[in-house]
């Protein structure tokens, strides 16, 4: 599964409110602001607002739209042969399936795990004496530390090195499958 | 003394293994407070920074790294490393120029729901979940958008990457698959010019 860029840009990101950056800011979020205030918006948070798998759902959607249209650009793609072809799109096909399905399968038990973490290195860091602004960033970039190596690294690694031979072999057997298709076919034209 | 040693040398893997697993050990160290104090000041520059590192770097390296039955299962690894690379590369341009300003903005409307959204404010205020969701909708609305340019770029990033990184080996590869039919060329050649003997032998019809 292909992991959001704007998740991974945390809104408490080090931005510099001044000048450009503050008015770009400023006219992003009148932007949010017009939306949010629709009725539209409004009835629809209204229904969905209290699903606590509405983010895997989201980003479930992002990567669909992503691999889709990864996978077509590779079966579109003139400067591929048959084979390259089949064989990355299966592999784009192969990591949204899997990652997809391990998010809904296993991503409660990960975040169980990850939260487990934090709440140890917060309790190790409560000893050490520092002050509470301190003990809250530690704890934050623990977070996001912990997140990437507990539950990011499966999508973003895991999966899509383990597809890539199953790819590699199913993309040729495909292949094969196809290319002697079509000779039989050219054949009983013949 | 040598069983000593040998014991000695046997119980120490065991024993280092046991604190590697142990991950107590590991969220006490400093280095590890080290790592969390960094995320924690710069929280964009390092998950856009990690996202780069696993994605451009340890996964095309561990995808190339995979054993290749033959030459199409090796260019299929380039191709899928190549793409890993411009994923890489994308996502990180993307995080730091174009989501800076979207973060930022959503991170004010979410600062100040009651100037923002006056609309959803209070219902926010008495439910936490739809705060929470109201925030992801939000991220993920320009997300889905800027998902179909991302694309783009990543499939056209990913030819240059791999014509870069793999091109010298295709070259190679073409040259050698086409060296064969260069040297059997002057022996048909050859051929052609005795028909006579040609056709004797059923050669050339």
């Amino acid at each position: 599964m292909n992991i959001s860029p704007i998740t991974s840009a945390s809104p408490k990101s080090n931005v510099n409110f001044n000048g450009i950056m503050d008015k770009m800011a400023e006219g992003i979020a009148q932007g949010y602001s017009k939306v949010g205030n629709t009725d539209t918006f409004c009835k629809a948070m209204d229904k969905i607002g209290g699903s606590d798998k509405l983010m895997l759902h989201l980003s479930t959607a992002s990567s669909a739209v992503t691999s889709g249209l990864y996978i077509y650009k590779n079966l579109t793609d003139k400067k591929k042969t048959k084979n390259e072809k089949i064989t990355s799109a299966l592999n784009q096909a192969l990591t949204f399936g899997i990652s997809t399905a391990l998010s809904y399968g296993v991503s409660s038990a990960l975040g169980k795990a990850s939260k487990s973490l934090c709440g140890k290195f917060g309790e190790a860091v409560a000893k050490r004496g520092y002050d509470q602004k301190k003990v809250d960033m530690l704890k934050d970039g623990a977070k996001n530390a912990i997140d990437l190596v507990v539950c990011s690294s499966i999508n973003r690694f895991v999966v899509p090195v383990a597809v890539t031979p199953v790819a590699n072999k199913l993309g040729a057997k495909l292949c094969n499958f196809l290319n002697a298709r079509d000779a039989a076919k050219a054949a009983k034209a013949q | 003394m040598a069983i000593q040693a040998i014991n000695q040398a046997t119980q120490m893997p065991k024993a280092n293994a046991q604190q590697n697993v142990n991950f107590n050990g590991i969220l006490d160290s400093k280095a590890f407070e080290a790592v969390a104090e960094f995320a924690g000041k710069n929280s964009a520059t390092f998950n856009a920074a990690s996202s780069l590192l696993m994605a451009g770097v340890l996964r095309p390296a561990a995808i190339m790294a995979l054993p290749a039955k033959d030459e199409q299962e090796q260019k299929n690894k380039g191709i899928a490393a190549a793409h890993a690379i411009a994923s890489g590369l994308i996502g990180f341009a993307i995080t730091s120029t174009v989501m800076k300003p979207i973060s930022a903005g959503l991170g004010k409307v979410m600062g100040n729901t009651e100037k923002y959204l006056p609309k959803l404010h209070e219902k926010m205020q008495s439910n936490p979940l739809l705060e929470k969701n109201v925030k992801k909708v939000m991220q993920f609305g320009p997300d889905i958008i800027l998902a179909v340019p991302r694309a783009l770029l990543t499939s056209k990033l990913s030819h240059v990457v791999e014509g870069v990184l793999f091109g010298k080996k295709k070259k190679a590869a073409k040259a050698e698959a086409a060296a064969p039919q260069q040297t059997a060329q002057p022996v048909q050649q050859a051929q052609s010019e005795r028909p006579v003997l040609d056709s004797f032998k059923g050669g050339n019809k």
